[in-house]
């Protein structure tokens, strides 16, 4: 498969990644809670929607068709034909037994349009995520994957010390596939070293309160194969969607 | 001295670098450090291809990325990329469950880039196979220049059931012994470097500093003036920021 640039759709980001990503590889969008990582993550779904790519949303930290009916509500995004998985862990998998049942999960994958009320919940971890997917690839092929958040996937049903080489094999899942994935992922930049080494790129976000103001700003942490942008810029989110702010220079 | 050490050193391949750093010595193991996205990979290709346009035997050991990634990741550049050889070591998703894998033959081989078709490799590679796989393919064929991209790679996703620190500084012993191989050896973080950092004939420092990139010298045995070098990168790899002298 050739490589193909899959934008974003906001122009200013676009051009700080080079001018998209790159298909077939998987990125992080990072940053702590509140700073809009979702909501960019389904930005570029909805771009990929509207160009007639299949795209999929595995939900992790809340069942995927609130956080998606507020998102197209308030920013007016069409995401009927968007796929989601509902992989809200339960609680039998807080604790720290291993992953073996979990093959049997239940995740399910469907439209959003066809979610009506009560969906099973999947027990899902990276490991049995990989199983389902492996299924699910067998009848269709995603172009654009988001996983929110990666942060809650991977604490779940996997021993401290096998997490890392699990997560190395999780990301490269979805490079085998062909499928571009954005992976969310709390957490400040020096917490999350595992992902941002195994990402083909990341997207740092980060929010705080300046003058009674609050304030966002976007950064560009890494690119491969790309002469990215890495200057940190301010950005805004409100019923246009998101705008990104010129550099100022002090 | 002086003269005998420039005589010995193998270059990085950044034009005029020697005005600052002659190189690194020929025949030693030597660590670029770098946060993720700063352009280590950039300039350890950079090294590679400086040997290859001088027609020695250069290989890239790569952990991060598929060869085949690498080779998309480039195609900007102006470089020849076919003129390198690599070893994709990087994981694959294939096998169900990952466990202790302790088969001694060989995970990987030495390929042309310009050979590099299928998208990715399926063998399951721990740091034992691949140390193994490394001894038998360096001890067949004298490589110039190698680059292992990267340690922390190896360290964080190849050591199941060992201790990293342990494991990572064995297999760096290994490239320290290969008497006719200069190498360089990538790492993400400068606070993972503690351990190995008493092995390496010298360490490069790769960071950004607002829009400019710098190269700090930290520790080395050759000649060299000026500790941080400002960059520049282009098509053609980094380039010397051009400044006043200091």
């Amino acid at each position: 498969m050739i490589m193909r640039i899959q934008k974003f759709g906001i122009d200013e980001l676009d051009s700080m990644i080079g001018g998209g990503l790159r298909s077939g590889r998987p990125y992080i969008i990072s940053g702590n809670s509140g700073t809009g990582k979702t909501i960019l993550a389904l930005k570029f779904l909805y771009e990929g929607l509207k160009l007639g790519e299949k795209c999929l949303y595995i939900a992790t930290d809340r069942p995927p068709q609130s956080t998606i009916m507020s998102i197209s509500e308030n920013f007016g995004w069409d995401l009927q034909s968007l796929s989601v998985m509902d992989a809200v862990p339960t609680p039998s998998l807080y604790s720290t037994v291993y992953p073996v049942r979990d093959v049997t999960a239940k995740g399910q994958i469907k439209e959003i349009s066809e979610l009506t009320g009560n969906v099973e919940k999947g027990e899902l971890t990276m490991e049995s995520i990989i199983l389902k997917l492996e299924l699910e690839y067998k009848e269709k092929f995603y172009h654009r994957v988001v996983v929110d958040s990666f942060t809650t996937l991977k604490r779940f049903g996997v021993e401290e010390e096998r997490r890392n080489p699990v997560m190395a094999k999780f990301f490269r899942f979805f490079a085998e596939k062909e499928s571009t994935v954005i992976l969310t992922v709390e957490g400040n930049i020096e917490r999350i070293r595992p992902e941002l080494i195994l990402s083909s790129g990341a997207i740092h976000l980060s929010r705080e309160i300046r003058n009674m103001r609050e304030v966002r700003k976007i950064r560009v942490l890494k690119m491969r194969g790309s002469f990215f942008d890495p200057v940190q810029r301010e950005f805004t989110i409100d019923q246009r969607g998101i705008s990104i702010g010129k550099v100022k220079t002090e | 001295m002086r003269t005998l050490n420039i005589m010995m050193s193998v270059p990085l391949g950044i034009q005029s670098m020697e005005r600052y750093f002659p190189g690194l010595r020929e025949g030693t193991i030597n660590l670029l450090v770098g946060e993720p996205g700063v352009g280590k990979t950039i300039l350890g290709i950079q090294y590679l291809i400086d040997g290859a346009e001088k027609d020695e035997d250069v290989l890239l050991i790569s952990l991060n990325e598929s060869a085949y990634d690498i080779k998309r990741d480039f195609e900007d550049f102006t470089w020849n990329m076919n003129i390198i050889n690599v070893i994709d070591a990087t994981p694959t998703s294939k096998k169900r469950e990952i466990r202790p894998y302790r088969e001694v033959t060989q995970v990987a081989d030495v390929i042309r880039m310009m050979d590099v078709k299928e998208k990715y490799q399926s063998k399951e590679i721990d740091v034992f196979n691949l140390k193994s796989t490394l001894k038998v393919i360096l001890e067949r064929r004298k490589f110039s220049r190698v680059l292992l991209d990267s340690i922390t790679s190896l360290k964080y996703f190849y050591t199941l059931d060992v201790d990293p620190e342990e494991a990572t500084i064995s297999f760096l012993d290994f490239f320290r012994l290969l008497r006719d191989t200069t190498s360089l050896i990538i790492a993400e973080y400068t606070e993972d470097i503690g351990n190995i950092m008493r092995m390496m004939d010298s360490v490069l420092y790769l960071k950004r500093e607002e829009t400019s990139i710098i190269l700090e010298i930290i520790k080395t045995t050759n000649f060299y003036s000026g500790a941080a070098i400002p960059l520049d990168l282009t098509k053609n790899g980094f380039v010397i920021k051009e400044k006043k002298r200091r």
